[in-house]
């Protein structure tokens, strides 16, 4: 009896282990969101957008998917709220929605240019806060409205977030924990892409794409300006990301030469000159011949150095315009401050902690570049005319 | 002093003693207990205190607790002697006293760590399930592992802990392509040093749970070996806590590490090998909660121990309604996550530490008077 009456406990008290999950969500109840773009409105309140895939419309010619419309304009949808805050934007989006937004899978974090302007410091503090959300998310800014670049479309991926991923990874990837890090550090500001509507180049065909090709210098977390097409690479020299980039160059009135950067390093030498920091940045650049318009014989020692000369004062410039525009608004880009912090900190705690910006003004800043070309597959041949 | 009883011929409650673990198993107890706790939100409060040179506070504590521990432990002679009397038969005022002090130190540590655990699972894995459900289904869990006994809790331990130290020494080069060692920087300030003193302080009483050694010495194969066996477990708990704690600052940098809940787990969801091996937070929480579990198991175990000894009743009479007791008060006695984040920071620096150095006092006194 005792026994049977034990069993019975046993087995009420397993069926307690048997009942549903209160967290079990079918797949096909939640919509998996890409990319989020930020706006500010005029009136100062804020508008999320979301683009999210359409499962059905993801196949390839002739599959059927169940559930979900099938978007006239696409495999995905973009969709957006209001608010007076960045949660209350999702939930207004979400009483329109018949599936629960889910934030796991977003990768793509794109910032509106006015917002960007005023401060983004909410933004990464929301991805910080919410659990779903992942810290490595890549941080965008868009010019203009973040909404509608989430609506323009990509012809190589079926999905604008997943192009706008890509593109990242290849530019400068900066993800959300690293733009949070800069923003903290003493001594250095953080740098994100740029994606801006571009109009298509096919001759017949009208419409815009996306385009990444500048970068939005940071001052704390609001955006101080955006390089222009020279300081565009420099951003990728002063953070190591210039490999399988190319540079191209002037050599004389016959044509230009286009090199293929595939290792590139920086170090940053600090010494004091009459009581000031000054620096020497040194970049090691070296890179393969692409393409030969001039059609000189690099074979010639000569002409060799004289191409490496070239190459490297077309970098100097680069960088010295970079650094000149970003000091004078007082963003230090390269982080020498950083360095002060990290290897000087009783000096820079006693003299420079307070008003860096003013100091990077003054700044005296070397740049120097050590240039090779490792490799030529073929020289070119001059085809006569 | 109280007469060596032979217990292994004994009835019902003879059965403690016949369940011996290796020096070995020990070593693993004390590393998954000292570790699996400690991971979870424990870096916050290290950063927020000593900043980039948080991960030198568990170095610093290793020497301080070992040490402790090994003047506790005394002389292996005396401690072989004291092995065949100590808690035997009917405790005298003495082995009650440090009993009493033992059984709430490990109730507390039961407590903050089911909660530890309810409160994470809430938060990044369950959010909707209720914290009592989850408080119910912890504590079957825990009571079944507690109920089954010493040897299956150290066979379970070693096999899970094995795996959860080798993930963690594969964080370094997981994490490599993300990492920033000027993070690190600067590191020789003297500014740093009091920062690193209240960082090592709030690690001490986590670190001095190892004290629960005492309560299983009758249980050890080689008694001889317990000392070495328990300074071996705080090394490799302490090394493992440093790494994770300094791959965290590499990674994240102080700022973010002291303002997140759970660092850890902000940590591991950076590891991107490439894009096929870029989720891997799930699979490592799943390689770490069974360690947990066999923690809290063995805390609830310990509690058992100190309530049944020199008892002759069946030694798990009691192992359910404590295991259920323990799981409601887990919920019960803090009312949000923010109390028991502050109780497992602040209080139990004092209250685990005072407790521990009393228990260690007893039981000094205890092995002179044998």
């Amino acid at each position: 009896m005792r026994r049977t009456s034990l069993l019975l406990l046993a087995l009420i008290l397993s069926s307690t282990l048997l009942t549903a999950c209160w967290d079990r969500v079918e797949v096909n109840d939640l919509a998996y969101v890409l990319a989020t773009g930020f706006d500010k409105e005029e009136d100062g309140t804020y508008r999320v957008s979301v683009q999210v895939p359409l499962p059905s419309s993801l196949g390839g010619a002739g599959s059927s998917g169940g559930g979900g419309g099938t978007g006239e304009d696409g495999p995905y949808f973009v969709d957006s709220g209001s608010g007076r805050n960045i949660r209350e934007s999702n939930d207004d989006l979400q009483a329109r929605m018949s599936r629960k937004l889910y934030f796991a899978h977003r990768r793509v974090v794109i910032v509106g240019e006015k917002m960007a302007k005023e401060g983004m410091g909410e933004i990464l503090n929301t991805i910080l806060i919410q659990p779903q959300s992942r810290l490595s998310s890549f941080i965008i800014m868009s010019k203009g409205e973040a909404l509608e670049v989430l609506n323009l479309k990509n012809r190589l991926e079926q999905l604008p977030g997943e192009a706008i991923r890509e593109m990242a990874k290849t530019s400068l990837e900066m993800r959300a924990h690293e733009v949070l890090q800069d923003i903290k550090r003493p001594g250095k500001e953080g740098v994100i892409p740029v994606i801006e509507k571009s109009d298509k180049q096919v001759k017949g065909e009208s419409g815009q794409e996306i385009k990444m090709q500048s970068f939005a210098i940071l001052l704390g977390d609001k955006v101080n300006f955006i390089t222009n097409e020279k300081e565009s690479p420099a951003v990728l020299w002063l953070h190591n990301r210039m490999r399988g980039k190319s540079i191209t160059f002037p050599y004389s009135e016959e044509g230009e030469i286009t090199l293929r950067i595939i290792q590139d390093k920086v170090t940053k030498d600090f010494r004091m000159v009459n009581g000031k920091p000054a620096f020497t940045v040194k970049i090691k650049a070296t890179s393969t011949l692409m393409e030969n318009e001039p059609y000189i014989s690099l074979d010639d020692p000569k002409i060799y150095k004289k191409v490496i000369k070239k190459m490297e004062e077309e970098i100097t410039n680069q960088v010295e315009e970079l650094l000149n525009h970003a000091h004078a608004e007082g963003s230090d880009i390269a982080g020498f401050g950083w360095y002060l912090y990290r290897n000087h900190n009783p000096t820079w705690d006693e003299k420079w902690k307070d008003d860096w910006s003013a100091h990077l003004k003054d700044l005296e800043v070397k740049v120097e570049i050590e240039g090779e070309i490792q490799r030529m597959t073929n020289t070119g041949m001059k085809v006569k005319e | 002093m109280a007469e060596p009883v032979n217990w292994q011929s004994g009835k019902n409650g003879g059965e403690i003693l016949t369940e011996k673990i290796s020096s070995f198993q020990l070593s693993i107890l004390v590393a998954n207990f000292l570790f699996t706790g400690v991971i979870i939100s424990l870096p916050q409060v290290l950063a927020e205190s000593s900043n980039q040179v948080s991960w030198l506070s568990p170095l610093v504590v290793l020497g301080v607790i070992s040490g402790f521990l090994w003047l506790v432990v005394g002389k292996t002679k005396q401690l072989q002697r004291l092995s065949k009397t100590f808690l035997l038969g009917k405790p005298t005022k003495l082995e009650r006293v440090f009993l009493v002090c033992f059984g709430i130190l490990f109730i507390t540590a039961a407590i903050r760590d089911l909660r530890a655990l309810i409160d994470f699972v809430a938060t990044v894995l369950l959010p909707t399930t209720p914290i009592d459900v989850m408080s119910i289904l912890a504590g079957f869990i825990v009571i079944y592992m507690a109920a089954a006994g010493l040897e299956v809790i150290a066979r379970v331990t070693v096999i899970q802990f094995i795996t959860l130290a080798a993930v963690i020494i594969a964080l370094p080069f997981m994490l490599m392509n993300g990492m920033e060692l000027g993070n690190f920087q600067p590191i020789m300030d003297v500014d740093l040093l009091p920062g690193l003193a209240k960082s090592s302080f709030l690690l001490l009483s986590w670190a001095g749970e190892a004290i629960f050694i005492l309560i299983l010495i009758q249980n050890l194969d080689d008694v001889a070996g317990a000392k070495k066996a328990t300074v071996r477990g705080i090394v490799v708990a302490m090394c493992l806590f440093a790494l994770v704690v300094a791959v965290e600052v590499a990674v994240l940098g102080v700022d973010i590490v002291s303002v997140s809940s759970y660092p850890s787990l902000q940590m591991i969801q950076q590891i991107n090998l490439t894009d096929f091996l870029d989720r891997l937070d799930l699979v490592i929480v799943t390689i770490w909660i069974p360690c947990f579990i066999a923690k809290i198991a063995l805390d609830v175990y310990l509690v058992n121990r100190c309530l049944t000894s020199g008892k002759k009743q069946p030694n798990n009479i009691i192992i359910i309604p404590l295991g259920i007791a323990l799981a409601h008060l887990s919920v019960l006695l803090f009312r949000n996550n923010t109390e028991h984040i502050e109780f497992s920071f602040y209080t139990w620096a004092v209250w685990g530490l005072a407790l521990e150095l009393l228990i260690g006092i007893i039981f000094i006194i205890r092995r002179k008077i044998s």
